[in-house]
C-alpha cells in the first residue's frame, strides 16, 4: 500500500507502533554525570570547582609556555641566534641594523629589539607557546560542556553589570585574542549589552600574547595585575550599566551533557585558533617594530616623550620613556610588554613603574587589529565612544595603579 | 553493605585530611608565612591551590556519609575531581621541568629522574588514595 493512501487514524496507529519498539518508557534515574552536572552549577560547590579549574588552566599555562619559552626558545636565541646575527648582519650601528638587530650589545632578545631579534623571539619563543596552550585548554573546556555551566554560575555577577552569564564567553575568548572575542560579542541579545561588552574587552583584558610575555617578565605579580584589570573590567561594567541607555534581559542557556572531548576535534579546533592568530599576529609584530624603530629614529617617540613627561612622572608614576611602548602597543601590546621588559633590564624602569606600566599598556588604546573589529563591528559612533570610555578608565585606573604601587612599596 | 560502611569511614578520612592538608597550604599561603617541607612532604605556599584543596576536603567528608547513594557518591567524587586537577597540575609541570637541562638541551637520565623524586606536594599524596573512589563508582553502577 503506498504510504500516501493512509488515513489520519492509520499513520497514527503506524506511530504508535514505531514508538512502542523505539521508546523506553520508565522512572528517569539520576546518574553520576548527572549529579556531578548538577553540583558544578550550584554556587556553594559550583565556584570552588571553577577556582580549581581556573587554577588548572593557569598552571597548564604557565608550565606549558614555560617549558617552550624558557626551556629551549630564551637559551636558543639568547645563547645561539642573537650573538651570531649581531656578528653577521652588516653595517653595525647604521640605520637598517637598528631595525633588524637593533642595539648591538644587548645581551638578551628582548633588550635588542629589532625585528630579527625581538621580533622572531617574542613571535615565536614566547607568544606561540602560549597560544598553543591558552587554546588547547579553551577548546579541551568547551568540548567537555564545562564553559556552558561556567555561564549560568557567573549569571547573577554578570547581571549586576548588565550583562549576563554568556558574556563569560568571550571575555575568556578574549584571554587568548581580542578580536574573536569581540565577535564572539554577538551572542548577547541587546545593543547596549555588545556595545558595553567590546568595549569591556578591549580596555581591560589583555590578550594571552600579552600574558605571555608578562608571565615571562613579572610572574610573581601576574595574578595581582589581572585581579586589578578584572576589578576595573567589573567596576566600569557597574557604571557602563548605569550610563547607557536599553535593555538588560534575562536568558535560558542550554546546558548539554559533560562529554569526553574527541582528540581529533581538540587537535583540529586547536590548530584553526592558532593558525589564524600566527597569521593575524606574526606580520604585525614585526612591522610593528619596524614601525617603532623608525619612529625613534626620526625623533618623533623622544618628542612624544618630552612632551607628555609631566603627565606620565606625574599622574603614572612611570618615566617618559615609556612613551616608545605605548605607541608600540597600538600595533602590538605584547611586543610592549617585551619592550617595557627590556627597559626594566636595561636599569630604566623599577618593578614597581614596569608594574604600572604593564597595567597602562593592558588599558591603553587597543591594539590596531582589535581596533579595525570594533570599528566593524560597532561603526564609527560606538567606535569612538568605546575610545572615550577608554580615555577616562586610563586615567582612573592608571592612576589609581600608580597609588597601589606606591602603597605597596613595590 | 559493609563495603559501603567500610568507604564510607574512608572517604571520611581521607576528606578530614585533605580538608587539614588544604587549611595548611591556605595558613602557608598567608603573606609573610614560609612554605613547609619536612622530608618527602612539601606545603607550597599557595593560597588559591589551598582554598581549593580544602574545598575538595569538604565535598569528599560531606559525601562520605551517603556513599550508597548516587548523590552522596557524586559529592565525593565532586571532590576527588577538584583534587585530581590539583595533582594533575602538579604531575604536569614536573613533566615539563624534567625534559629541558635549563642550557637550551635536552636533560641527562639522572636530571631527569631526580625532577620525579620527592618531595611531593599533599595533592600527590592523596591522589593514589582518593582514586578508590572508582571502585565504588563501579559498585553503585552495578
Amino acid at each position: 500500500m503506498p504510504r500516501t493512501s493512509l488515513s489520519v487514524d492509520e499513520r497514527w496507529k503506524l506511530i504508535d507502533s514505531i514508538s512502542k519498539q523505539v521508546v523506553l518508557r520508565g522512572k528517569y534515574k539520576h546518574t553520576l554525570k548527572d549529579v556531578i552536572s548538577d553540583l558544578s552549577v550550584r554556587p556553594m560547590t559550583g565556584i570552588p570547582l571553577a577556582l580549581a579549574v581556573l587554577f588548572g588552566f593557569w598552571a597548564f599555562f604557565g608550565a606549558f609556555a614555560g617549558f617552550f619559552t624558557d626551556g629551549f626558545a630564551v637559551p636558543a636565541f639568547d645563547d645561539h641566534f642573537l650573538p651570531a646575527i649581531q656578528r653577521a648582519f652588516p653595517g653595525e650601528g647604521g640605520p637598517l641594523y637598528w631595525i633588524f638587530v637593533g642595539d648591538p650589545g644587548a645581551p638578551s632578545c628582548f633588550e635588542a629589539f629589532g625585528v630579527l631579534t625581538s621580533g622572531l623571539f617574542v613571535a615565536f619563543g614566547v607568544v606561540l607557546p602560549a597560544i598553543v596552550a591558552f587554546y588547547l585548554v579553551l577548546t579541551i573546556l568547551e568540548d567537555t560542556g564545562y564553559l556552558p555551566r561556567l555561564a549560568v554560575l557567573v549569571d547573577t555577577v554578570f547581571h549586576k553589570i548588565g550583562l549576563h552569564g554568556f558574556a563569560i564567553v568571550p571575555t575568556i575568548l578574549s584571554l587568548g585574542c581580542n578580536v574573536p572575542a569581540v565577535a564572539a560579542s554577538r551572542v548577547l541579545e541587546t545593543k547596549k549589552q555588545r556595545f558595553m561588552m567590546m568595549s569591556l574587552l578591549a580596555v581591560f583584558i589583555p590578550c594571552g600574547a600579552q600574558i605571555g610575555v608578562m608571565e615571562e617578565l613579572l610572574p610573581e605579580y601576574v595574578p595581582a595585575i589581572l585581579a586589578f584589570l578584572f576589578f576595573g573590567y567589573f567596576v566600569t561594567g557597574a557604571v557602563l550599566s548605569r550610563l547607557i541607555p536599553g535593555r538588560s534581559p534575562e536568558i535560558l542557556i542550554d546546558v548539554p551533557p559533560y562529554r569526553s572531548p574527541i582528540m581529533k576535534n581538540v587537535a583540529t579546533k586547536t590548530w584553526a585558533r592558532v593558525s589564524g592568530f600566527i597569521k593575524m599576529a606574526v606580520p604585525a609584530v614585526l612591522g610593528g617594530i619596524v614601525v617603532v624603530n623608525l619612529l625613534y629614529l626620526l625623533g618623533v617617540i623622544d618628542w612624544l616623550a618630552d612632551a607628555l613627561e609631566p603627565i606620565f612622572v606625574v599622574w603614572f608614576g612611570v618615566p617618559a620613556v615609556t612613551v616608545g611602548a605605548l605607541v608600540m602597543a597600538f600595533l602590538r601590546k605584547d611586543m610592549a610588554v617585551g619592550m617595557l621588559g627590556g627597559m626594566a633590564a636595561a636599569g630604566l624602569l623599577t618593578t614597581g613603574e614596569l608594574i604600572t606600566s604593564v597595567v597602562l599598556v593592558s588599558i591603553y588604546f587597543p591594539c590596531l587589529a582589535t581596533f579595525i573589529m570594533l570599528w566593524k563591528e560597532g561603526g564609527v559612533r560606538d567606535l569612538l565612544k568605546s575610545l572615550a570610555i577608554l580615555t577616562v578608565s586610563f586615567f582612573v585606573f592608571g592612576g589609581l595603579m600608580h597609588g597601589i604601587v606606591a602603597l605597596a612599596g613595590v | 553493605m559493609m563495603k559501603f560502611k567500610l568507604g564510607s569511614a574512608y572517604f571520611a578520612i581521607l576528606g578530614v585530611i585533605t580538608l587539614a592538608f588544604g587549611g595548611l597550604e591556605v595558613v602557608t599561603g598567608l603573606p609573610g608565612i614560609e612554605g613547609l617541607s619536612t622530608g618527602a612532604l612539601e606545603i607550597p605556599p599557595d593560597l588559591w591551590r589551598g582554598i581549593i584543596i580544602f574545598f575538595a576536603g569538604a565535598f569528599i567528608t560531606a559525601g562520605a556519609f551517603k556513599l550508597r547513594d548516587i548523590h552522596g557518591l557524586g559529592m565525593s567524587t565532586f571532590g576527588s575531581i577538584m583534587l585530581w586537577i590539583i595533582a594533575g597540575c602538579d604531575i604536569f609541570t614536573r613533566i615539563m621541568e624534567s625534559i629541558p637541562n635549563g642550557a637550551g638541551g635536552l636533560n641527562s637520565l639522572e636530571g631527569f629522574l631526580a625532577t620525579y623524586g620527592p618531595p611531593y606536594s599533599p595533592a600527590l599524596f592523596l591522589l593514589p588514595f582518593s582514586l578508590v573512589i572508582f571502585y565504588f563508582i563501579k559498585e553503585v553502577e552495578k
